[in-house]
């Protein structure tokens, strides 16, 4: 299996530099890119990893990278870094599933700990456990999945039937084939099943 | 765990009897959250702190919790913490006034839905709750 790589997009070529190094002083290998695109161009989901971030680069931002990779249902987990204290835009790389978002000046034992946080999270997704809840979203016909969105907000199968203007009985049937397909018996396992929000 | 949702673009349908909880200590901001989301729920439930909250539950859903950043006794944390173990699927929105980076990605990594700066704009807590109770037009 391939080993996991850290992979780091920042223009700043010390900025690159120094997070390459410190991955490197925890054996983790680490390849890195000084621009979105460039990242882009060599991106294969298939290679397990994380993305360390900057928000800010010239040309193509970490935001739109990261968009650009929901769009393509990429599972890579990202931290992202930034020298800017705004608030709105840590909020909205949160929004967009980002695993966390790291402000300089960082303590580098900081930084490592999300690495490493990534890291898992993009192993577990990896593992059978996240492939098989996986295959399961992939699995479910268009109405299922208009269902499941309806009942992770708590709606009620009567308010779900009204919304989706189909009868009880079949958004209980839609409901019964969720659970069947995620392999879970009640709500509270079902969102737990769920893995965090892309996009 | 945040829930997953998906990306679906839904056109706002109003008083289809969504519930807005809000906490906030200070009933000024209590009234200005109600006032702004008035029109868009058809119930909105104040509580001064996030023990009364949970101590009116049974909760209602469809719901959404509207929440201040600092909160008397249990904190912010805690409480998303709480609400997640119980396994319910309350969208929660949290509003906070001179918060820094590390903070808002606390609050969000905790599991909030959205992240609000005080002050806030109408429109911006209005798409912010209409985009977690979104509805097929």
């Amino acid at each position: 299996m391939t080993e996991p790589t850290v992979f780091i997009v920042d223009d700043d070529e010390a900025v690159r530099d120094s997070i390459k190094e410190l991955a490197r002083s925890v054996d983790l290998a680490a390849k890195t890119y000084a621009s979105a695109q460039a990242f882009l161009d060599a991106f294969d989901d298939r290679l397990p990893g994380c993305l360390v971030l900057d928000v800010r680069m010239a040309h193509m931002s970490g935001v739109t990278l990261q968009a650009v990779l929901n769009e393509r249902r990429a599972r890579i987990p990202i931290v992202f870094i930034s020298a800017h204290g705004d608030v709105a835009t840590a909020v909205e790389a949160m929004k967009a599933g980002a695993v966390t978002f790291v402000q300089k000046p960082y303590r580098e034992q900081q930084l490592l700990d999300s690495i490493n946080e990534a890291l898992a999270k993009d192993a577990a997704s990896r593992g059978s456990a996240g492939a098989k809840v996986s295959a399961a979203l992939d699995a479910l016909t268009d109405r299922e999945r208009e269902v499941l969105d309806l009942v992770v907000k708590g709606l009620s199968n009567k308010l779900i039937a009204k919304e989706l203007n189909i009868s009880h009985r079949t958004v209980e049937q839609h409901r019964s084939s969720i659970f069947d397909k995620l392999g879970v018996a009640s709500i509270a396992e079902l969102i737990h099943a769920l893995p965090e929000r892309r996009g | 765990m945040r829930p997953w949702s998906f990306d679906l673009t839904l056109a706002w349908v109003p008083n289809v009897g969504i519930t807005v909880y809000v906490i906030d200590p200070d009933p000024t901001e209590q009234r200005r959250i109600s006032s702004v989301l008035a029109s868009d729920a058809e119930t909105v439930l104040p509580f001064a702190s996030a023990e009364t909250f949970l101590g009116s539950r049974p909760l209602r859903t469809p719901a959404v919790l509207v929440t201040a950043v600092v909160l008397p006794g249990m904190g912010i944390v805690d409480l998303i913490a709480e609400l997640g173990r119980d396994g319910i699927a309350l969208p929660v929105i949290a509003i906070g006034a001179d918060v820094d980076v590390p903070v808002a990605v606390e609050i969000m990594r905790a599991g909030a839905a959205d992240f609000i700066e005080r002050p806030f704009s109408a429109r911006r807590l209005k798409n912010a709750v209409r985009k977690l109770c979104g509805r097929q037009g």
